[in-house]
């Protein structure tokens, strides 16, 4: 297929394919993360412990909030990619046909 | 206090603080008080999330190259890639995290045991039940003793433990997730407006300059790819699709792209793609395919190639074999875009039934054949193949002085010339001319011919019935062709009253089981192990 508007041409079994499969690890990537884990001492009671005790679970919480981000990364491009190639399609059917020299 | 270390007995601790070794409870406490195994149970939290970035970047990355196949946007491609990137680096910064924060982790643990070692030693030297031991006396000096060496275990491990905290210190305060805030999401409007495509396009990937044919046509290809017209693209698009499947098909993993025009016949185009690389190959065979077969869709054909490429190898291991896919003849029933009235698909259709294609394609079979010549080495074979209307137009630039060691005809309706003989084949020895035809395949039978005379007449009108059809017979006694015997298996037929079946008459079924076998002895030169039978 292709969009004569902006010269785009695709195979819309293979992006509509990856749209979901990216769709699908997004959310994997959203579901069974785990919280932080309150680690309260988890280095002792010292000044320094006590540091640490606490940059234990900041450093979990980032990469629970990577992991977020990534999935909400992976939701976009499944989105973007779905509706740029439904919005091709459209052209398609609307009697846009493309094909080789006449 | 965690109880990981044993309980200082209260004599020792008061001892070591009269005695002036230090004192013992902040030492012990400190080392006593890191529960790792509290940490180390936090971290495979963290652990879970990098094996789920490790093991999703591949993927990612797998779809942005199906993406750069599949589709001229540039943005798709280019954004997963970034993806993948991002969240690789995501998996390798957490475990990079996880293992230096576990690795100090087992400084603490040792430090802990040392310790826990130093307290047994100090409670073993010496009864500390009395509550009060007179100084100057021999108990009084062994307290001493026992009690400054706990003492300076504790600060030895007090100073361990500091260094492996400083380096936890340093691990965490890092941010894992750094690479994926760089990444923005794409757009709709930002994929419609990479109209460009951005393609992994590598024309260096072949050396040498055998391959300058090669080079050539991929320059073609990749500018086909950036800048041609949405048809061009597509037909670019699908041929690097086939290249890609040559090179992933086994073998040398090498593909190369002989034949490369678009525009050719009206839009269906021209195209020529090896399995294997044709400049360094001890063997190279040139397989013309039949009806309904697309240039554009050469990449279905692929694995048959590649199948011929390793019975070949098979047969002569040590030999390298290449296969080309010959794509380059008007092709009936190829579902070529130009077919846009009823007129032209009939046309289409009846030059199925006649020998036209195979007429007006045997010369450009000649000068691709002459082209792909000059990029083999001196010693190699070159062995010429066709099926069904393929195999027409094989026989017809056999005719001319093609320099092919062997030809094969598969299939064939027949070789384009009435009374023709294998000896007629300028371009090959006729001990070296091979058929394969199936007796239940009715494409090779006579009244095949018939069915051409008839739909010729049909569109053409009386004046065109009658038109010489596909020639004589290549498995016949007359044409004197060697006939190899290599039965396919029989289909299964619930009626098994039908003597005649199309399945025959597929490339499949001729390139399968014992067939393959003996075409892939006449591509390695072993015709010697060719099986043979006597023609109809």
């Amino acid at each position: 297929m292709h969009d004569p508007e902006t010269g785009l041409t695709f195979d819309p079994v293979v992006v509509g394919r990856v749209s979901a499969d990216l769709h699908e690890m997004a959310l994997r990537w959203l579901t069974s993360a785990t919280d932080p884990a309150a680690t309260p001492g988890a280095f002792g009671t010292d000044p320094g412990g006590a540091e640490l005790s606490s940059a234990l679970p900041v450093f979990l919480a980032r990469t629970l909030e990577a992991r977020r981000r990534g999935s909400a990364l992976l939701a976009a491009a499944a989105t973007a990619v779905g509706r740029a190639a439904g919005t091709l399609d459209e052209f398609d059917r609307a009697g846009s046909r493309g094909g080789g020299p006449r | 206090m965690t109880g990981v270390l044993p309980p200082v007995h209260p004599h020792l601790a008061r001892w070591a603080a009269d005695c002036g070794a230090g004192i013992l409870g902040p030492m012990i406490g400190a080392v006593d008080g890191v529960a790792t195994q509290q940490v180390r149970s936090v971290l495979s939290a963290a652990t879970l999330h990098s094996e789920l970035a490790r093991s999703s970047a591949p993927s990612i990355r797998g779809w942005a190259d199906s993406l750069a196949v599949a589709w001229s946007a540039r943005q798709p491609a280019r954004y997963l890639r970034s993806l993948a990137d991002a969240v690789g680096q995501l998996a390798a910064e957490i475990v990079l995290t996880v293992g230096r924060v576990g690795t100090a982790l087992d400084a603490i643990e040792n430090a802990q045991r040392s310790l826990a070692g130093a307290i047994q030693r100090a409670h073993a030297a010496v009864d500390w039940s009395p509550g009060y031991v007179p100084w100057g006396t021999p108990e009084a000096e062994a307290r001493t003793a026992a009690a400054r060496m706990l003492a300076a275990a504790a600060d030895s491990s007090r100073q361990q433990l500091i260094a492996a905290m400083s380096s936890i210190s340093g691990a965490l305060s890092t941010d894992p997730g750094a690479s994926l805030t760089a990444i923005t999401p794409p757009t709709v409007s930002s994929i419609r407006g990479s109209a460009h495509p951005s393609v992994d396009f590598r024309p260096t990937e072949l050396s040498g300059a055998a391959t300058r044919i090669d080079r050539l046509a991929r320059a073609q290809l990749a500018a086909d790819l950036h800048r041609g017209t949405p048809w061009r693209r597509t037909f670019a698009l699908r041929t690097l699709a086939a290249l890609r499947a040559a090179e992933a098909s086994g073998g040398d993993g090498r593909a190369q792209l002989l034949v490369y025009q678009p525009d050719a016949f009206g839009g269906q185009g021209r195209v020529a793609v090896s399995v294997g690389d044709v400049s360094r190959a001890d063997h190279v065979a040139i397989l013309t395919p039949g009806i309904a077969n697309s240039p554009a869709d050469l990449d279905a054909s692929v694995p048959t190639a590649a199948g011929l490429r390793d019975a070949a190898q098979q047969t002569a291991p040590g030999e390298r074999t290449a296969v080309v896919l010959w794509f380059g003849y008007d092709i009936p029933v190829s579902g070529s875009p130009n077919h846009t009235s009823l007129v032209r698909e009939l046309a289409d259709l009846t030059a199925a039934a006649s020998a036209d294609p195979a007429t007006e394609g045997a010369p450009l079979l000649v000068a691709d054949t002459a082209a792909i010549r000059t990029t083999m080495r001196d010693s190699a074979t070159l062995t010429l193949i066709g099926h069904s209307m393929g195999s027409v137009v094989t026989a017809r630039a056999a005719h001319e002085p093609i320099g092919a060691d062997s030809v094969v005809l598969l299939g064939s309706p027949g070789v384009g010339r009435p009374d023709a003989r294998a000896q007629d084949l300028a371009g090959v020895a006729p001990e070296n001319v091979f058929v394969l035809s199936s007796d239940r395949d009715p494409v090779t039978r006579s009244f095949t011919d018939l069915g051409g005379w008839l739909a010729t007449g049909l569109v053409a009108g009386p004046g065109g019935a009658g038109r010489p059809s596909f020639g004589t017979d290549p498995a016949s006694t007359g044409f004197g062709a060697q006939r190899i015997s290599a039965p396919p298996p029989p289909l299964w037929n619930p009626g098994g009253g039908w003597r005649y079946s199309f399945a025959e008459h597929s490339l499949g079924r001729y390139l399968g089981g014992a067939g393959l076998v003996a075409v892939g002895a006449v591509v390695a030169g072993r015709t010697a192990r060719v099986p043979r039978t006597r023609g109809r």
